[in-house]
């Protein structure tokens, strides 16, 4: 981890440690109903179940905002993306992961906005069957890895642009 | 001083709540209550009354009657007798979850909490109609209140007629759950609260430390009845004057830095919390006047030493990058260009200790000498204070 990023991502991790002591919340508007309170409409939230955002900004291209509330947490992160390459790239990786977010439990199907790239929904039936530290982990782990895998991804896409340019240019040659 | 703890029992699913007394365990799992006998651990009997998630037990001292409330807008209390336990549900006339309910100490009546319309339910046995009967008590109009009672409310020691509640906005109430038929006028005499208490009266009404911090629970300090202690979900523990509304005491959990879920006093001054760390505390109280860490019970969580980055023996040869990658993301990209279906190893996951929590502490109670709480990872645990 690059020296800039850790104190990013170590502030990252308190605030979510922070923010994940979920607990069980029957809803108190629709009975027999029990629902993450953060992705309740707006005009039917209770004020009062919800807690304060946390936004955490690194620069322009890189942020992340946590929306805490009694029995659901959401996260929603902005991937570096400081060309249109990259912000291709961003999009068909999250869009990727997006499509498969039932296996990955916590992943939310669309970021909350355009704003954001990729957005978690932590709820209280996530931290009874898995360990809250441990989902924290995980998540610093992607913010860590995700920004190495697009560049890899950049450079492997512009070493292969570079491959087809020249074998398709050598026809030219003579 | 030697710590010690040992696990009771280990279900799989959470124990939301637990109640011990009189030799009886009564524990749930979502919506099936299990009664075992204490402390031998052999299963009486198991009740399924609910159809939704069961949400607090609370055995009675004096009768043994266990009162069990649920999701489904119900409570049950079972009776005890010669063949096992006989049921009777009450209607509680709320319309959405029940959240808490707690017998007083003599056993005659008991309290339940609901988010339905922020009232406070008190339900007692009508001998006439043969029929539990659920009175409720709303707190004043003029606080801001939309309806939002958590999980705690207490019972006060002395008269047994008092009861304090908090609420998701931070309120602390106290009212007056006086009924003709049961209760005693003179046990309300000279009692620092006032002079009068007709049903339902708001005896007093605070918001403690002005900050709007929902209240997690609440227990009165047996040795002054004036005074409660106050778990908020900030994480803080708060020595609160309830007759005059004023914080006395405040403190926070200094290793862990989470919030409580339950305060149980355990002597005159002496009290135990636990909640989010998964580590009950022992806490005093100095002079009637400071809050004081005493011990923590248990084992302290090490910090998981197994990173997933440590396993490298796991990754391909080929694809080194991926020795210090995301395991999911691994998974994901092993199923995408290789087709290959790769199973989360069990070698990866980091060993507990069998005897601590590894998940929030939903519920303690104490026995003579032995302090229990049950953890959301279905787990028991039995500590010698």
């Amino acid at each position: 981890m690059s020296q800039s990023l850790k104190p990013y991502l170590s502030t990252v991790e308190a605030s979510l440690e922070a923010c994940i002591n979920l607990a069980n919340f029957p809803s108190q508007e629709v009975e027999r109903h029990n629902r993450p309170e953060v992705e309740v409409e707006v005009a039917r939230q209770s004020a009062e179940l919800l807690y304060q955002p946390i936004h955490i900004v690194r620069n322009e291209f890189e942020k992340v905002l946590i929306e805490p509330s009694v029995n659901s947490l959401r996260m929603s992160i902005k991937i570096k993306q400081s060309d249109e390459i990259e912000k291709i790239l961003v999009h068909k990786f999250t869009n990727f992961l997006e499509q498969r977010s039932d296996s990955f439990a916590i992943l939310r199907r669309k970021p909350i906005s355009d704003e954001y790239s990729i957005s978690f929904l932590i709820t209280n039936k996530h931290t009874e069957t898995m360990k809250s530290k441990e989902l924290v982990k995980f998540i610093i782990e992607f913010m860590e890895e995700v920004d190495k895998e697009i560049s890899e991804m950049k450079l492997f896409l512009n070493a292969r642009a570079r491959f087809v340019a020249e074998q398709y240019l050598t026809e030219f040659i003579y | 001083m030697s710590i010690q703890s040992k696990l009771l029992v280990n279900l799989k699913l959470p124990v939301r709540s637990f109640s011990i007394n009189n030799n009886i365990l009564a524990l749930s799992q979502e919506e099936t209550l299990f009664i075992y006998t204490y402390p031998d651990l052999q299963l009486i009997t198991s009740f399924k009354e609910h159809d939704k998630r069961i949400t607090s037990i609370d055995i009675s001292k004096n009768s043994g009657k266990i009162l069990t409330t649920s999701e489904d807008r119900t409570c049950v209390v079972y009776t005890p007798n010669e063949s096992g336990y006989s049921t009777s549900l009450v209607v509680t006339r709320f319309l959405k979850s029940i959240n808490y309910g707690k017998w007083n100490h003599k056993g005659d009546k008991f309290l339940i909490c609901s988010s339905d319309m922020a009232q406070l339910g008190v339900c007692y046995f009508d001998l006439e109609t043969n029929w539990w009967i659920s009175k409720h008590i709303a707190p004043s109009e003029t606080t801001v209140s939309g309806g939002s009672l958590t999980k705690g409310a207490s019972w006060n020691p002395e008269n047994d007629i008092l009861v304090t509640f908090g609420d998701n906005f931070g309120n602390l109430t106290t009212v007056s759950t006086f009924l003709k038929k049961l209760d005693d006028k003179d046990k309300l005499k000279n009692s620092p609260y006032g002079e009068k208490f007709p049903f339902g009266k708001i005896v007093k009404e605070w918001i403690p430390n002005s900050n709007s911090s929902s209240i997690n629970d609440i227990a009165y300090v047996p040795a002054d009845t004036t005074k409660v202690v106050i778990a908020q979900n900030d994480g803080s523990l708060t020595l609160f004057d309830n007759v005059d509304g004023t914080t006395i005491s405040r403190s926070f959990d200094k290793i862990f830095g989470k919030p409580f879920n339950k305060v149980s006093f355990i002597s005159q001054t002496e009290f135990i919390v636990a909640g989010y760390s998964g580590v009950p505390l022992l806490y005093t109280i100095v002079d009637g006047s400071s809050l004081k860490f005493l011990k923590q019970l248990g084992k302290a969580r090490l910090p998981s030493s197994n990173k997933l980055s440590d396993n490298k023996n796991n990754s391909n040869e080929d694809e080194p990058q991926f020795a210090s990658g995301i395991q999911a993301l691994k998974m994901f990209k092993d199923m995408d260009s290789r087709g290959k279906q790769q199973s989360y190893s069990s070698a990866l996951a980091t060993v507990d200790d069998e005897n601590s929590h590894v998940m929030p502490i939903t519920d303690i109670c104490v026995e003579t000498d032995l302090l229990i709480t049950s953890g959301l990872d279905g787990k028991l645990i039995e500590y010698t204070i």
